[in-house]
């Protein structure tokens, strides 16, 4: 039965990658930028942090591939370790905010009332506030860390997946088989996690790959504009920022790989989000 | 006069399941009937046998994946599966009316219902807005709705479910086709609605001399309503002739097994001897069709059926002989 | 031995003037070992009545009583346990089971909350449960998504009598499924009716199938019960003119056997502006001016066999064909 099921599985991963390719397409680079991030030290040809006075701002050659930064470090290496931040960063940060916002719209939707009501109301002004701004805040009175940047980032996105959550919730709520639950003497705590939860986990998964990729951009957006990770940590966002002042005398090569690197990142977080929760549909294991 | 002549339709539809393996499903295995003018032909079978399946694709509405690979539908000297879909598009409402189960389907909820009365005659002929206006009131009134007048004004939601369904059977009446076309028309209304409805479909028949098709899973509404009555099992017609025949002296194994589920027959004990596994389209068996339900079955049953009997009453079965049921 | 009453329910939903009175004033028993059918169309508040039967409703006014308890004001913490006693198996059996458990979970999952097995125990009850209800132990491992309507409807019989309880209230089980499924279904209701003994409450719109398996019968109108009797007596024997309307609205499917036909004329009226005095008012062909006044009284019409009409004292309740 289980070898029966170890052989099915590579097969239907094909089978979806055929019916979706770029899904796959997203799945195999997402896979790529893993294996760069687990394998950095043996993969990345320089130490990122050693500074080489000799060589600042090189351009792109057989030596340095990507050229060097102002302080003369491998642009390619630090590019590849920045993945381990984009990945340290980005994979906690949506584990807080659904760890958060599940729990919260499985609730809300369930109660109703005015539970539903001031939660979601409290939830709508955390959406509208600046996420700039209440990083800054949170910044400066905790102090620039990566663990800071992960919290702020996992309490702003929250809403995103309780709010998902909960009209899932709503829809099921009702005339289904919740309410064969509830006829059936199963406490609150049970409906909520065994019987409403796994049905509404399906567009999480794919809203959890497109909010990691929000992640990155953020937690590089704020690398950029200074906040959480400082140079010469070998962060995406520290290294754009350098290289913006860099664009403007023509040494495009310091901001323009690790952007190539964050957009390319960002996509293959979207793309395969969407394909893994289709996989994940046990609907379809009997389709056709 | 035969109105339609449907013979030997085939319709598959192509799949490809979980392990992206190409799978076509046989859901209509030689469609066979005719349709007289002034006569009702009921058309039953249980869900997944066709009957919805073999109207949409006489009237050219399949959508890939699904599509007609066999057969004729001859109506008036033409073969409705041979023409193009725009000249399909001017025989549907116009000269072939089509009546859905839900009502709230048919009617555009953003559009008066008058409006909608004029639409359906502007797509067909040309005609002035207020000519147009005048055939829906007096349609409407034909349909048994009061007030038509004023009704012409009134949005789909403000109507009730029974009034909707009449003003559905309005729009498909007002270009005076020659054939009508009812999916489930009452299954969504309540019992005491349905038969109202039914019996304004049985009166618009008569009076007009035209042919209708009523499908439904209701043997109830056969009886009392249909004068022909075609009972389909897995995409086939198993059994067709005059309603009174049938329904009193059914030959198909299958069409008896229908009416002995019918609360009036049913005794508790034959209960499970009566349902069988669903059909499975993708791998139907050689042969008959009904054999893995069939309580009767023999070797011979490997060899398709042929239908044997005359326009009265005609069955596919191969124990069926002149007059006497198995 | 009572197992369930009711004693002038009432519900009503949202608040005036929208207020939607989907039950008013209804009283029925319904005994260990009966069936009760609950007859109605849309709007007659069955499907409420079932409900706040189970207490998965609250009533607004009235009680509700299972098992000699009064449970119209209890909060869902104390019923959870009474549960076990009271089940319910839906219409629609595809959005009635958890799509993502499978079949042996769903029928273990009474038998979890409410009986304390140990595992292997609660394992051997379910394959008993899947055999009764006539389900094949390959089935047991599939998912909802992997068996046909009837099957799964299987499941939910299964389900609500894992745990032998003294009220089974079914909502039109049967209505969405086909003919020949729908009689393996009453078969096997019939079956563990004799086996287990428990009330069941019955609810449908279908007056045929209603003979064959009920033995009392209430028949209800826009929340009101307008005729109550013994199931032959109600049907053979119709007292109130609603009842008669619909039974002879009925389509039988013996060709050429007409009854003539009551025609109604009009639809239900809503149920939120409903007229005072006798719901039926509207559409009766007997009606007259003191059935617009006063809400008819339930009135003798045979041995255990009561309908509202004004019109029964006078033996002037039948309307002529």
């Amino acid at each position: 039965m289980q070898v029966a099921q170890a052989i099915v599985l590579p097969r239907r991963l094909r089978a979806g990658a055929r019916r979706s390719p770029l899904a796959a397409a997203g799945l195999a680079l997402l896979i790529v930028f893993a294996l760069l991030a687990v394998f950095a030290p043996l993969i990345a040809p320089y130490n990122p942090v050693a500074a080489d006075s000799a060589a600042i701002v090189q351009p792109p050659s057989a030596v340095h591939w990507f050229g060097t930064d102002a302080n003369g470090m491998d642009v390619l290496s630090r590019v590849i370790y920045g993945t381990i931040y984009a990945f340290a960063i980005a994979l906690p940060a949506v584990a807080i905010a659904i760890g958060i916002g599940v729990p919260v719209g499985l609730m809300t939707g369930y109660v109703g009332g005015w539970t539903d009501e001031s939660l979601m109301r409290l939830f709508d002004a955390l959406r509208v506030f600046p996420s700039i701004i209440l990083a800054l805040a949170v910044v400066s009175a905790a102090g620039a860390s990566v663990l800071n940047v992960v919290l702020v980032l996992g309490v702003l996105d929250a809403p995103v997946f309780a709010r998902l959550v909960r009209s899932e919730v709503l829809a099921l709520r009702n005339g289904s088989f919740v309410e064969c639950a509830v006829a059936a003497g199963n406490p609150v705590r049970r409906v909520l996690f065994v019987h409403l939860m796994p049905n509404t986990l399906q567009g999480t998964f794919a809203q959890a790959a497109v909010r990691a990729s929000w992640a990155v951009r953020l937690s590089t957006t704020f690398a950029f504009l200074g906040l959480g990770i400082q140079p010469p940590t070998p962060e995406w966002g520290a290294m754009i920022r350098q290289g913006a002042e860099y664009m403007v005398t023509g040494q495009w090569w310091i901001g323009v790989f690790p952007g190539a690197a964050l957009i390319l990142l960002a996509l293959a977080l979207n793309m395969a989000g969407d394909g893994l929760a289709d996989l994940l549909d046990p609907r379809r294991r009997s389709a056709g | 006069m035969t109105l339609l002549s449907v013979r030997g339709l085939h319709t598959h539809f192509v799949t490809r399941d979980a392990l992206d393996q190409v799978r076509t499903a046989h859901v209509l295995n030689g469609v066979s009937f005719n349709v007289q003018a002034g006569r009702i032909l009921g058309l039953v079978g249980e869900s997944g046998a066709g009957k919805s399946l073999t109207m949409t694709s006489v009237l050219g509405l399949l959508r890939p994946p699904a599509r007609v690979v066999a057969g004729e539908a001859l109506f008036q000297g033409r073969d409705l599966l041979r023409l193009s879909q725009s000249e399909m598009a001017r025989l549907r409402g116009n000269r072939i009316g089509f009546v859905v189960q839900s009502p709230k389907a048919s009617l555009d909820p953003l559009a008066r219902i008058g409006e909608q009365l004029v639409r359906v005659q502007r797509a067909h002929r040309s005609i002035s807005r207020r000519a147009g206006q005048e055939r829906a009131e007096a349609m409407l009134a034909a349909v048994g709705i009061p007030d038509a007048r004023r009704r012409l004004r009134a949005w789909p939601h403000e109507f009730s479910g029974g009034m909707a369904q009449r003003a559905v059977i309005a729009m498909a009446l007002i270009n005076e086709p020659e054939l009508l076309v009812a999916d489930e028309p009452t299954t969504a209304l309540d019992v005491t609605v349905q038969a109202q409805i039914l019996d304004l479909l049985a009166a618009q028949v008569r009076e007009r001399g035209i042919g209708a098709i009523l499908i439904t899973h209701d043997l109830g509404v056969v009886a009392q309503y249909c004068d022909d009555i075609a009972v389909m099992f897995a995409g086939s017609v198993v059994e067709h002739g005059r309603t009174a025949a049938v329904l009193t002296r059914p030959m198909h194994p299958c069409t008896q097994a229908l009416l002995a589920s019918t609360p009036e027959r049913f005794h508790f004990g034959t209960g499970p001897r009566l349902a069988g596994p669903p059909p499975d389209l993708f791998n139907l068996p050689k042969g008959c069709l009904y054999r893995e339900r069939c309580p009767r079955a023999e070797a011979v049953c490997q060899d398709v059926p042929p239908m044997f009997g005359d326009a009265a009453q005609s069955a596919a079965c191969h124990f069926v002989t002149a007059g006497a049921c198995v | 031995m009572i197992a369930a009453e009711v004693c002038d329910l009432g519900m009503r939903f949202g608040r005036p003037p929208a207020a939607i009175h989907a039950l008013d004033g209804v009283s029925l028993r319904v005994h260990r070992g009966q069936v009760l059918g609950l007859v109605g169309e849309s709007g007659s508040g069955k499907s409420t009545l079932g409900r706040c039967l189970l207490r998965l409703l609250r009533p607004t006014s009235g009680s509700v009583m299972v098992d000699g308890q009064e449970i119209t004001d209890w909060p869902e913490r104390r019923l959870r346990p009474l549960r076990a006693n009271m089940t319910m198996v839906f219409q629609d059996p595809w959005s009635a089971l958890n799509p993502r458990m499978s079949i042996r979970r769903l029928i273990e999952e009474p038998l979890k909350l409410h009986r304390p097995l140990s595992a292997p125990t609660r394992r051997t009850e379910a394959e008993r449960l899947a055999e009764l209800v006539h389900l094949s132990r390959a089935q047991l491992d599939r998912t909802p998504s992997e068996l046909s309507g009837g099957q799964l409807q299987r499941v939910c019989i299964a389900r609500a009598v894992a745990t032998k309880p003294t009220l089974i209230v079914l909502d039109e089980p049967t209505s969405s499924l086909d003919l020949s499924v729908r009689a393996g279904i009453l078969d096997l209701l019939h079956e563990i009716r004799t086996q287990t003994g428990a009330a069941m409450v019955f609810i449908t719109h279908d007056l045929a199938t209603m003979r064959l398996i009920a033995d009392r019968v209430a028949v209800l109108y826009l929340g009101q019960v307008l005729e109550e009797g013994p199931v032959a007596d109600v049907m053979g024997a119709p007292a109130h003119p609603y009842t008669q309307a619909l039974l002879s609205a009925h389509l039988s499917a013996e060709p050429g056997v007409r009854p003539d036909r009551i025609r109604l004329t009009g639809e239900i009226p809503s149920p939120v502006n409903r007229p005072s005095g006798c719901p039926f008012q509207t559409r009766c062909p007997l009606v007259e001016p003191r059935c617009r006044s006063a809400r008819p009284p339930m009135l003798d019409a045979g041995p255990a066999h009561r309908a509202a009409c004004v019109r029964i004292a006078e033996a002037a309740n039948r309307i002529a064909a």
